[in-house]
């Protein structure tokens, strides 16, 4: 047995790795409490380099599997401490082996995460889902679209005599009057937020009934005129449009910061 | 009846959709290679392969995020 192997194996198993949550700008250590990761009450604790601290709790080496408690309880404690720092959030899963490797990502990272930091100072993220009724918009087109009424009324009016064709005219109206009225819905909405938002960000809509996937950067001290525009844009569209508001995130949308491993020369 | 707003951690979906690979991510072959070796006395390290931040409006109608404020940070 080799003199590299022998040392690993005498290592304990046992909480022996580090897991990492998040960035933060912090000189001094600081407690969040025992809210970590994975079975146990692990403490949640900051490890630093310079003025720079990563929020770590202690834990097993072992790959974290996305599973539903793992996933919350990442995300509890990014919002726990986003209560009162900047935070550049950690993808889930990340596990180092000890202080001194988290100290030396610090390290190597120095200059890049102080400048991600300084332009996220004070902001958060909030998501905003917009569901529509689809059948009561097609509904409503059919009524107010001159062309689709009028096409409409003649189909049913020659049951018989109609044309495969003359449907599907009708359909494509129909489609292009629908995509229509959701541009100019997200458009809305984009604008209305965009008075209270320092940028915005469209993801892509999941499922039949989502119009607009987004999310907003806002400066922590507008967090109000935020809720308000929301709250306006709900009751303006109340009936055709479901909103579904979360937060607030750490700015995840907003900051795209990729790792490598690299040989040491 | 107006909108409700939920705190992050109480719906999966939302969560995610972004703890899996936004903000700082590390390939998966460096992740698990991270729990394998000591950074500090192993001939390897940990480097930024690229740095961005997105603080632009997205394009309306639009579903791609906007390129604007990108800032890569060369490889060392």
């Amino acid at each position: 047995m080799g003199g590299t192997t022998a040392e690993a194996e005498q290592r304990s198993p046992e909480d022996e790795g580090k897991y990492v949550y998040c960035i933060i700008p912090l000189a001094k250590p600081r407690e969040f409490g025992a809210i970590g990761i994975g079975a146990g009450q692990n403490r949640v604790y900051t490890v630093h380099h310079r003025d720079l601290a990563a929020v770590v709790s202690d834990t097993p080496i072992v790959i974290y599997e996305p599973a539903r408690e793992n996933v919350l309880a990442h995300e509890f404690v990014n919002e726990t401490v986003m209560c009162e720092f900047t935070v550049i959030p950690m993808s889930f899963g990340t596990v180092f082996r000890s202080n001194e490797d988290v100290a030396e990502l610090l390290r190597s990272t120095y200059q890049a995460f102080t400048d991600v930091l300084d332009k996220m100072k004070d902001k958060i993220e909030f998501g905003v889902k917009v569901l529509w009724d689809r059948e009561r918009v097609v509904a409503d087109v059919e009524q107010t679209d001159d062309e689709i009424r009028r096409l409409k009324d003649e189909i049913a009016r020659n049951a018989q005599s109609s044309t495969y064709f003359a449907r599907m005219q009708l359909g494509r109206l129909v489609e292009a009057a629908l995509e229509g009225v959701s541009n100019r819905i997200v458009a809305d909405v984009h604008e209305t937020l965009k008075q209270v938002a320092v940028a915005s960000r469209s993801n892509k809509p999941i499922g039949d009934r989502m119009i607009l996937n987004a999310a907003f950067l806002v400066e922590r001290d507008r967090e109000q005129s935020f809720d308000a525009k929301v709250r306006e844009l709900s009751r303006k569209y109340e009936g055709t449009l479901t909103f579904r508001y979360t937060g607030p995130w750490p700015p995840y949308n907003f900051v795209n910061i990729r790792l490598k491993l690299e040989r040491a020369h | 009846m107006t909108v409700e707003r939920s705190p992050g951690a109480t719906s999966l979906i939302d969560v995610l959709d972004r703890v899996l690979d936004k903000g700082i991510v590390i390939d998966a072959w460096a992740r698990v290679s991270l729990a394998a070796i000591d950074l500090v006395t192993v001939e390897a390290r940990i480097v930024v392969a690229s740095v961005g931040t997105e603080l632009d409006y997205a394009k309306v109608g639009g579903v791609t995020a906007p390129e604007v404020g990108e800032l890569r940070v060369p490889e060392r």
